[in-house]
């Protein structure tokens, strides 16, 4: 039997059909609110828009001054653009499960090369600081090198866990052969700070909305996207681009 | 189904934690966009209020949410059934929760001038959660003192 309010004699009954009932039905609007609650927290993180593959990246943009980091052949027939924050979990995931498959199936067979930028979100406070890491190994030729190590290493230097990343990345330049010293210059000056700001530029030039966001051809991807919806991606614009061409 | 004000209780805390997990799964980079179609979520909620020692809002949220969850959720056992000091401890926390929560609609309001809507959901569950706990404790014969 429910609570009726009155003082007294609002719960008498206890262990009643009536209250056996009514818990019975409590219980089973619990199970079915994790139920719902659980498949859309999940629904919400492994489908980060309605339906990424089909957004189109929009008429062409004429290139901007950000520069990026390139990999792979530059005359690859496909051109893939990844906007990222160095603090975002799931760019983290993508650079640690998915990357790994997309450079030696994608990039190092010929099928597409890929192009990094510097997406720092406002909320993220050692991001620019993993930035400027990242900037400033790729001045002594290991980007890439630095890329993944910061990212494997997020959950070590993040705004969450640190007020001072610096030392921590700082370890990963000594671990990759750096020359300490000018690395460590290069970032406490911030020597790169322009070319990040002209990232982030570009990707709120192209109305980036989350990160790590992909362009695939004319194809758009929002988070952490699969392998397989990556090579869709890419086989569908080498199918679209004519023979001894390639997308800008 | 007749609910008793904990089963009430115990149901507005279980969807709270997941409103704050949604919220908090953004705040940590694992949702790209809140679904957002009234006020501006994502400008509240990469503010500098977003984070409080250390952690985001929304993750005290959910901790908040799950006590208050596991004390009603205690509160409906039947030999719990007419505990005042269940009902004093709902009372107090959810009043707790519902001050801190008029503070975040105040930041929200006035400070970052923008509205968050799972924010405004989660303030008015925080709301209903502390009325169904006052009622809980004025439903109980006086003089049970357990």
């Amino acid at each position: 039997m429910a609570n009726t309010g009155r003082k007294g004699g609002g719960r008498a009954g206890r262990g009643t059909p009536q209250r056996r009932s009514s818990r019975t039905w409590f219980f089973a609007l619990l199970g079915a609110i994790i139920v719902i609650g659980i498949g859309a927290l999940v629904y919400v993180t492994t489908h980060p828009t309605a339906d990424p593959a089909a957004r189109s990246a929009g008429p062409p943009l004429p290139p901007g001054s950000a520069k990026g980091y390139p990999l792979g052949n530059p005359q690859a027939p496909v051109h893939i653009v990844e906007f990222a924050d160095y603090e975002c979990p799931a760019c983290a995931n993508y650079s640690v499960v998915t990357e790994p498959d997309v450079r030696s199936r994608i990039v190092d067979s010929g099928f597409a090369n890929v192009t990094y930028f510097d997406f720092p979100l406002p909320m993220h406070k050692n991001t620019w600081w993993a930035s400027h890491a990242a900037a400033c190994a790729a001045d002594q030729g290991k980007f890439w090198e630095m890329h993944d190590r910061i990212f494997a290493g997020q959950s070590d230097w993040n705004g969450l866990v640190t007020d001072d990343p610096v030392p921590i990345l700082e370890g990963y330049a000594k671990g990759l052969g750096l020359n300490v010293g000018t690395w460590h210059s290069c970032v406490t000056n911030r020597v790169h700070q322009r070319d990040i700001e002209a990232s982030k530029a570009e990707a709120e030039r192209r109305h980036v909305q989350q990160t790590p966001t992909f362009y695939v051809g004319d194809r758009v991807f929002a988070g952490s996207v699969p392998y397989d919806q990556i090579r869709g991606a890419v086989d569908s614009a080498r199918r679209a681009v004519p023979a001894g061409a390639h997308t800008p | 189904m007749r609910m008793t004000k904990r089963m009430i209780v115990a149901t507005l805390a279980l969807i709270g934690v997941f409103v704050a997990t949604y919220l908090t799964l953004f705040k940590l980079g694992y949702i790209g966009e809140l679904s957002c179609s009234i006020g501006s979520c994502e400008e509240v909620n990469t503010s500098r209020w977003s984070i409080l020692l250390g952690q985001p809002v929304a993750a005290w949220g959910i901790a908040f949410y799950g006590a208050v969850f596991a004390i009603a959720l205690a509160g409906v056992q039947e030999r719990l059934a007419m505990s005042r000091g269940i009902s004093l401890l709902l009372v107090a926390a959810s009043g707790s929760g519902l001050l801190v929560s008029a503070y975040l609609t105040y930041l929200e309001l006035f400070v970052i001038h923008a509205i968050c809507i799972w924010c405004i959901t989660s303030a008015t569950i925080v709301t209903l959660i502390f009325i169904a706990s006052v009622l809980d404790l004025r439903s109980l014969p006086q003089g049970v003192t357990v």
